[in-house]
C-alpha cells in the first residue's frame, strides 16, 4: 500500500513512517498541508491513502482536504487530531475525511484503520458476494447461515455481523473500537472488556475443537481472522 | 396558581377591590341618593333661612314692631324671585303662606321648630312632598317656615349617580391600563425567559435578550442580563480554548511518549505493562477532558428529539454476554403506562452517543459491582417532565467494597471524579464512570441521581421529555 503522511511534528512523523514501513507499506511524508496538497496532486501520485494531521502551519489538514476534494481527488483521508470533541469530529468528516483518529493513538489502531480504509476504497468484487469464505468457514449473507467444515453454526444477529466484518477483511487487524463502530455503530470507547466477551463467544462457535483456529487475538491491537498457512 | 404570579395577582386584587366597591356603590346607591338630597336640602334651607334673617335684620327699621303685614310683604317680595322656595308664617294659630293654598298637613302650631320637617301639598296642580325648616321670629311672636321641593335637587344634579359613573369609568380605565401594562411587562419577561431557556436547551451562549426599545428598570435588567451573557460567553470561550490548548499541548508529548514506549515494548516485552498503564492514563485523560467539555457545554452542539428505547435495547444487547459470563440475569421492563402508548416511550431531548455511553456505563457498573448470579434490574418509567432509566443492583459486595459506608456519603460522593466505593481499588475502572454519566445527562438537560434503598444500589438517568 502506498501512503502519504502529512504531519508537521517530525518525531510523530518518523514514528508513523517507521511503523508503516515495518508493516510493509510505502510511505511519503509531507511537512505541511501545502506540501501535502502538491504531493497528492502530482500526476504520478497513486496514493491509496492520505494520513493527515489536523493542525499544521501554512495550510492545515482541513484546508488541504477541502482543496483536494474540490479538484476531485478522492483518495481516502484519515485525519489525525488532538481535537476530539464531537463538533471537531463532525467538522473533520464533513470536510471530506473518511476516518478520524484522536491523538494519542496506538500505532496498531492507526495501522488497522489505514489498511481497512485503503481496502474499502479498492474495488473488490468479493465485498458484494453473497458467500464469504475462509478455509472451511462459510457465511451466506443471503440465507444468513454460517457453517464450519460442513457443520452449521448458530449465530445471533450481532455475531453474524461481527463474522461478516472479519470475513470482509481477511488477514487484517481489526481493533475493538473499529468493531464497535462498524458492527454496533457506536463512536465511543467503552473502556471495558465488552468487545472481548463478544469475540470470546464468537470464537467458541467458530473455532470448533479439533479444527484450526481462524480468529486470532493480536496483542495490543485487536483481532484478525486468518486462514491457517 | 394565579396568586403565585404577582402580576396576575395584582390584577386580580385590583379587579376584586373594584368589583366590591362598585357592588357596594350599586347596593347603596338609593341610600346615598336620599342622604345626599336630604343633606343638600338641609344646607339649602339653612342658607335660605340665614339669608332671610339677614334681610329682616337689615329691614328692621322699615318693619314696625310686631307688624305682620309688613313682614308678609317683605317675604312675598323676597320669595317671588326665590324660585322653588316657599314660605309659611305661623302666628297665633294663623298661617300665612306663599303656597296657593295652605298645605293641609301643615301644623298650625310648631312646638319644636328645630330640624327639618316634611309635609305634602298640592302645588302647580300636583301633589308635591316638601321639606321645610322653621325658625321663630320673636319680635313678631311668630314662626317662619321655608319649604323646598327636594326632587328639584335630585333631578337637576344627582351627584351620587355622577360620582358612581365617574368611579366606574376610572376603575374600568385603571383595570384596562393595568392589564395592558402587565402584558407589556410580561412580554419583556417572556423575552428574558425565552432567551435563557433557549440557552439552557441549546447551550448557545451567543443568544441575547431582545432589546424592545425599553427604558427604566426593566431595560436595565435586560442590559444587565445581556452583559452577563456576554461575560459568560467570553469566559466559556476562554475555558474551551484552554481545554483545547491543554488537549493539544498535552496530547502531542503524550503521543510521542506512547509511541516510543510502543516501539520499545516490541523489543523489550517487560515494557508491555508500562505501555498498558500509559494507554489507561491516556484514556483517563481523554475521559476527563470529555467530562470537562460536557460540563462547560462545549461537547454538544444540539440535542435531538429521540426515542430512547432503541438505545436502551442496543446497550442491553451489547452487555448481555457480559452478564451471562458472570451468570448475572438482567431483568428489564418498561412501566405499564408507557407500554400502553401506541407511539412507544415518547421522545426525549438527548444525544444518541452520550445516552448510549451513559446507559452502557450503568450496565457496566451494575455487572462489575454486582455479585455473581445476581439479578440486575433495569426499568424505564415516567417521572413528571422526565423519562427515567433506572438501573439497580445489590450493594452486598459491590460499591461499598464490603465495608460499612454511610448511605448519604455514597449518594453524595458517587458522582465525584475518581470516587471509588471500593476503597482498595481492586476492581477495574477509573472512577470516572458515574461522573461521566452525570455530566452527560446534565448536558442533555436531564438529571442523574443515585440512591441506596432496600439493599439496592439504584442509579437513575432522567431525560427531559420533548414537548
Amino acid at each position: 500500500m502506498k501512503l502519504l503522511l502529512v504531519e508537521d511534528n517530525q518525531e510523530q512523523a518518523q514514528f508513523i513512517c517507521k511503523g508503516m514501513e515495518e508493516a510493509g507499506h510505502c510511505i511519503d511524508w509531507a511537512r505541511d498541508g501545502r506540501e501535502g496538497f502538491q504531493l497528492a496532486t502530482q500526476s504520478q501520485a497513486d496514493y491509496q491513502l492520505i494520513i493527515s494531521d489536523r493542525l499544521m502551519p501554512e495550510m492545515d489538514g482541513l484546508q488541504m482536504l477541502k482543496a483536494l476534494r474540490a479538484i476531485e481527488v478522492n483518495t481516502p483521508v484519515l485525519i489525525l487530531s488532538a481535537l476530539d470533541s464531537v463538533d471537531e469530529r463532525v467538522k473533520g468528516l464533513r470536510s471530506g475525511g473518511d476516518d478520524y483518529l484522536v491523538k494519542p493513538f496506538a500505532f496498531s489502531e492507526l495501522l488497522a484503520r489505514s489498511e481497512i480504509l485503503a481496502a474499502r476504497a479498492a474495488p473488490v468484487a468479493a465485498a458484494a458476494d453473497s458467500l464469504l469464505t475462509m478455509a472451511d468457514l462459510e457465511l451466506n449473507r443471503m440465507s444468513r447461515k454460517a457453517s464450519r467444515a460442513g457443520q452449521a453454526i448458530e449465530l445471533n444477529t450481532r455475531e453474524f455481523h461481527i463474522l461478516e466484518y472479519f470475513l470482509q477483511n481477511p488477514g487484517r487487524v481489526i481493533t475493538r473500537t473499529m468493531l464497535l463502530e462498524q458492527v454496533w455503530g457506536h463512536n465511543f470507547d467503552p473502556q471495558t472488556n465488552v468487545i472481548d466477551v463478544h469475540i470470546s463467544r464468537l470464537r467458541k462457535k467458530v473455532d470448533l475443537p479439533d479444527l484450526p483456529s481462524l480468529l486470532h487475538t493480536v496483542r495490543g491491537a485487536g483481532y484478525k481472522m486468518e486462514a491457517p498457512a | 396558581m394565579r396568586w403565585r404570579d404577582p402580576f396576575s395577582g395584582l390584577l386580580w386584587i385590583y379587579g376584586a377591590v373594584a368589583f366590591v366597591f362598585l357592588l357596594l356603590a350599586f347596593l347603596m346607591a338609593d341610600w346615598l341618593g336620599a342622604w345626599y338630597v336630604r343633606d343638600t336640602t338641609s344646607f339649602a334651607l339653612e342658607t335660605k333661612m340665614e339669608s332671610l334673617e339677614a334681610q329682616i335684620i337689615e329691614q328692621q327699621e322699615l318693619l314696625s314692631q310686631g307688624e305682620v303685614l309688613e313682614l308678609e310683604k317683605l317675604l312675598r317680595k323676597e320669595f317671588e324671585k326665590s324660585g322653588p322656595y316657599q314660605f309659611i308664617i305661623s302666628m297665633n294659630g294663623d298661617l300665612i303662606t306663599s303656597f296657593e293654598e295652605i298645605p293641609p298637613d301643615f301644623p298650625s302650631a310648631i312646638p319644636f321648630p328645630e330640624g327639618l320637617m316634611d309635609f305634602s301639598t298640592f302645588h302647580d296642580g300636583k301633589e308635591v312632598n316638601f321639606t321645610s325648616l322653621t325658625t321663630p321670629l320673636e319680635q313678631f311672636n311668630a314662626e317662619v317656615t321655608v319649604a323646598l321641593d327636594p326632587s328639584i335637587l335630585s333631578s337637576d344634579h344627582n351627584w351620587p349617580a355622577i360620582l358612581f359613573t365617574i368611579m366606574v369609568s376610572v376603575l374600568g380605565l385603571g383595570l384596562s391600563l393595568s392589564w395592558y401594562l402587565q402584558n407589556r411587562i410580561k412580554a419583556r419577561l417572556m423575552d428574558i425567559n425565552t432567551t435563557t431557556a433557549a440557552i439552557v436547551n441549546s447551550g448557545d451562549l451567543s443568544r441575547r435578550v431582545k432589546d424592545s426599545n425599553l427604558s427604566g428598570p426593566l431595560a436595565v435588567t435586560v442590559d444587565n442580563i445581556n452583559h452577563m451573557l456576554s461575560d459568560v460567553e467570553t469566559a466559556m470561550h476562554s475555558t474551551r480554548q484552554q481545554a483545547n490548548n491543554i488537549a493539544h499541548d498535552l496530547r502531542t508529548p503524550l503521543t510521542a511518549a506512547y509511541n516510543q514506549l510502543q516501539t520499545a515494548a516490541k523489543r523489550y516485552p517487560e515494557l508491555e505493562h508500562s505501555e498498558k498503564l500509559l494507554a489507561n492514563l491516556q484514556n483517563t485523560f481523554g475521559l476527563l477532558l470529555q467530562i470537562n467539555r460536557l460540563e462547560n457545554r462545549s461537547e454538544l452542539s444540539a440535542l435531538d428529539d429521540m426515542d430512547p428505547y432503541p438505545c436502551v435495547v442496543d446497550s442491553i444487547e451489547l452487555y448481555e454476554p457480559v452478564f451471562q459470563e458472570k451468570n448475572q440475569v438482567l431483568q428489564w421492563k418498561v412501566a405499564d403506562n408507557l407500554e400502553s402508548k401506541p407511539e412507544g416511550l415518547g421522545l426525549v431531548k438527548a444525544d444518541h452517543a452520550l445516552l448510549m455511553q451513559s446507559v452502557c456505563n450503568l450496565l457496566d457498573n451494575a455487572s462489575k459491582y454486582g455479585a455473581t448470579g445476581e439479578v440486575i434490574e433495569l426499568c424505564i418509567k415516567p417521572s413528571d417532565k422526565y423519562l427515567c432509566i433506572e438501573c439497580s443492583n445489590s450493594v452486598e459486595m459491590g460499591f461499598t467494597g464490603g465495608g460499612i459506608v454511610a448511605t448519604e456519603a455514597i449518594e453524595e460522593k458517587a458522582f465525584e471524579r475518581f470516587y471509588r466505593g471500593d476503597q482498595s481499588r481492586t476492581e477495574e475502572g477509573n472512577g470516572l464512570g458515574l461522573s461521566f454519566v452525570k455530566a452527560a445527562v446534565q448536558a442533555m438537560g436531564g438529571e442523574a441521581s443515585l440512591k441506596l434503598e432496600s439493599g439496592k444500589f439504584v442509579v437513575s438517568i432522567c431525560l427531559l421529555r420533548s414537548v
